[in-house]
């Protein structure tokens, strides 16, 4: 008997090959491994025994400050996009502010432990990978920072009504109508739509008329260019060509040649690291002269690194938290000195370091570890780097988990974004439910 | 104009690192009828092995890597380190994705007209471990690769030509022109072709089959060498780039033709020009989808390829 037996093989490749693209879905190509990274503190084991008598331990620490977790800790929760330098920034700083508060006693004496799980940047593992985390009964979840896991995850620490800290800056986040009226999430960065009027406003002043939008098809970069684009058009800016790039897109040529295309004066950028850095490339090659702007990705460390050598020049960005910045020269210095040899040190390292810092500093505040208490406090809360200097810039939390303070405008020189204009708080915290 | 022609050529150059990755698909497929699905992960590990040696002394010989010239200390040649680390790499790579590959693995899994699902499931598996072990040990950060070719810009026409570009095509056209003399114009080439027609025929006329089919997977490991070394300056060494790369390469030589190495090479370019064109004329969400959507079109009206040949097996 004689068969296309070659043909059938070949046609159930076919299918494989289907799938795995499908489980790349939008979220990328990252996402398609299904382990969940193991770089926790705890065993399997460990962790079994941690969520057991953490359980009786919460109910007694809402009573008085009892530390909640056994061994006289408190232990907090830390999902992070192991595969992303935005992930892999934002656990050393959270394992660097760990460090500095357990050598000064921990959090109401409590010894700080914190168990990182990684997401590899896809939605649906970070989804499971906090909904497991939640088991454990953390007393904060500190995670994650892409905007397109964090909006899928944080329903689960809603759910259970457990404070948590993420480094997203999409706008839908902290948005009540959007979020089911989520109490629970807090911001560590601007979200874009509170970021944007800051960047428009010295788009303004360096003559901007008519920009071109290039960003990243997921919820960070949608979110966020549709929060600069209103806020661009508000302010009399038109918009021009609108492009989008792919999760993890290298080549984007044809991307860039449509830039040079258009009659617009300027490039809004609004991508992650890998895409940014790709995009520097081409426009280098390319010889892409306009003006371009966007938020912090675009000129942090971790984006110039991965671009050829003087690829950013000139690029100039409203960031949250410009880690050349003055402000921020002694702590960088000490977390070069507590993680040797890191580079691309950038402003998810300060988020990290700082999302620990807000924990200890409403949980002293409150006296005791409740959850529920430090949700509610910390709405409309000020912390000044007086009351806890490991917040490192004085900020005010709104009614809806995002944040208010002082911010940078930063320029690209020489493959290094330095700090050309400080941008000062909003201070609009009457319109955004305080 | 300049706008399609740039689109056009950079989409060459994608194409040209799909070919190579591609050819190693229908290489493997032709001689030892073996399907690798790993083989995107198989271009990453090398990847990574020259990214490590051009940044770190090797063990026990701290000053190997000055002598051969790291990146950053050579002045005159900068591309000195890279091309060192990747002479290295290349015997390393034809051990273990070659030999260990084949003996551990396929031998084990693949008998002369047998099944050959254990062995796709099996590379499945394996490209998973590779993917995790390449987080744990290197890192899951993205990291930059240096170019073996430079920085240079050119623009004609006005149309911006870098020189990674050229590189890739000058280097994969040589590449590609070789590997067919080799296999067409040489005794040994002949004998691997021969091989992979009809192994026992191949046996009766003395052709040493098990060393044919070795070296098959001798060249494929080197060519996944090259493939790296190509196509890391563009996606920078992270762990899990090879997901991507090796979907586009195995569509490639779905379309091109899994059974001819012309048509995996026309495979390669088609899918990266495509991809191009369908980024910057539709939107960059259609530039894998419409290679996937040509890739099941092909299977539908021409299975065999646009350049294979109808396959039928006696059982």
């Amino acid at each position: 008997m004689t068969e296309k037996r070659g043909n059938r093989l070949l046609a159930l490749l076919a299918v494989l090959t289907l799938l795995i693209a499908a489980c790349g879905g939008t979220g990328g190509e990252e996402g398609t491994t299904t382990s969940v990274a193991e770089e926790a503190t705890t065993t399997a084991g460990e962790e079994a025994e941690t969520t057991t008598s953490a359980a009786g331990a919460s109910t007694t620490a809402a009573a008085g400050a009892e530390c909640p977790h056994e061994n006289n800790s408190v232990f907090l929760f830390a999902p992070y996009e192991e595969n992303q330098p935005a992930g892999v920034n934002w656990r050393a700083g959270i394992e660097h502010a760990v460090a500095d508060i357990n050598n000064e006693g921990g959090i109401l004496g409590c010894t700080v432990e914190v168990q990182f799980e990684g997401t590899q940047g896809d939605p649906d593992i970070g989804r499971q990978v906090v909904a497991e985390g939640v088991e454990l009964d953390p007393y904060a979840i500190l995670g994650t920072v892409f905007s397109s896991v964090t909006i899928v995850n944080m329903v689960e620490a809603q759910n259970a009504e457990i404070p948590q800290f993420v480094g997203a800056e999409a706008p839908d986040i902290t948005n009540r109508e959007v979020n089911g009226d989520n109490n629970f999430i807090f911001r560590t960065s601007f979200g874009g739509d509170n970021a944007a009027p800051k960047l428009v406003e010295f788009m303004l002043e360096e003559g901007v008329q008519k920009v071109d939008t290039i960003y990243k098809n997921d919820e960070f970069g949608a979110g966020g260019a549709g929060a600069h684009r209103d806020a661009m058009e508000a302010a009399g800016i038109e918009i021009g060509e609108e492009i989008l790039v792919q999760p993890d897109q290298l080549d984007q040529s044809g991307e860039v040649a449509q830039l040079i295309a258009s009659d617009s004066d300027s490039v809004f950028v609004y991508m992650t690291e890998i895409e940014t850095g790709a995009f520097l490339d081409e426009r280098t090659a390319q010889g892409l002269e306009k003006p371009l702007y966007g938020g912090d990705v675009l000129t942090s460390p971790a984006s110039l690194e991965l671009a050829q050598p003087g690829a950013g020049d000139g690029a100039k960005s409203h960031s949250n938290l410009a880690a050349g910045a003055d402000v921020f020269a002694d702590w960088r210095t000490a977390h070069e000195e507590f993680h040797p040899g890191i580079e691309g040190v950038d402003h998810n390292n300060i988020k990290g370091y700082m999302s620990v810092h807000y924990v200890k500093e409403m949980t002293e505040r409150l006296g005791g570890f409740d959850r529920l208490a430090l949700a509610d406090q910390l709405h409309c809360a000020t912390i000044t780097v007086d009351d806890e200097p490991g917040v490192l810039l004085d900020v005010t939390f709104d009614g809806n988990g995002d944040l208010d303070r002082e911010s940078f405008i930063l320029e690209v020189v020489d493959g290094v974004g330095v700090v050309a204009a400080s941008a000062p708080p909003l201070d609009n915290l009457s319109e955004r439910g305080c | 104009m300049e706008q399609f022609l740039q689109v056009t050529f950079s989409g060459l150059a994608t194409g040209a690192v799909f070919a190579i990755a591609a050819v190693g698909f229908a290489l493997l497929w032709q001689t030892a009828g073996a399907i690798n699905f790993a083989h995107g992960e198989f271009i990453v590990l090398p990847a990574v092995v020259m990214l490590v040696l051009t940044q770190q002394p090797v063990i026990g010989i701290p000053e190997f890597i000055p002598l051969i010239g790291g990146t950053q200390l050579v002045g005159p040649i900068p591309q000195l380190g890279i091309i060192a680390a990747f002479a290295i790499t290349v015997p390393l790579m034809i051990f273990l994705l070659g030999y260990v590959f084949k003996r551990t693995m396929v031998d084990q899994l693949l008998e002369p007209g047998g099944d050959d699902i254990p062995l796709v499931i099996a590379t499945l598996g394996l490209a998973l471990v590779m993917r995790e072990y390449l987080r744990i040990t290197f890192g899951a950060a993205p990291q930059r690769f240096p170019s073996p070719f430079g920085n240079h810009v050119w623009n004609v026409g006005g149309v911006a030509i870098t020189a990674i570009d050229v590189g890739i095509l000058v280097v994969a056209t040589v590449v590609i022109i070789g590997l067919q003399f080799f296999l067409n114009r040489t005794y040994t080439g002949r004998q691997m072709q021969a091989t992979a027609q009809n192994q026992e025929t191949a046996r009766v006329l003395g052709i040493p089959v098990n060393r044919m089919v070795f070296y098959t997977f001798a060249i494929n490991a080197a060519l996944v060498t090259v493939a790296a070394l190509l196509v890391a300056p563009v996606t920078t060494a992270r762990f899990d780039g090879g997901i991507s790369l090796g979907l586009a390469a195995f569509t490639a030589a779905i379309i091109g033709g899994f059974n001819q190495v012309r048509g995996a090479l026309f495979g390669g370019f088609l899918v990266g020009v495509i991809q191009n064109w369908s980024g910057t004329y539709l939107s960059s969400a259609y530039r894998e989808f419409i290679p996937l959507v040509l890739m099941i079109i092909v299977i539908l009206w021409r299975p065999q390829g646009l350049f294979g040949r109808p396959e039928e097996r006696v059982v």
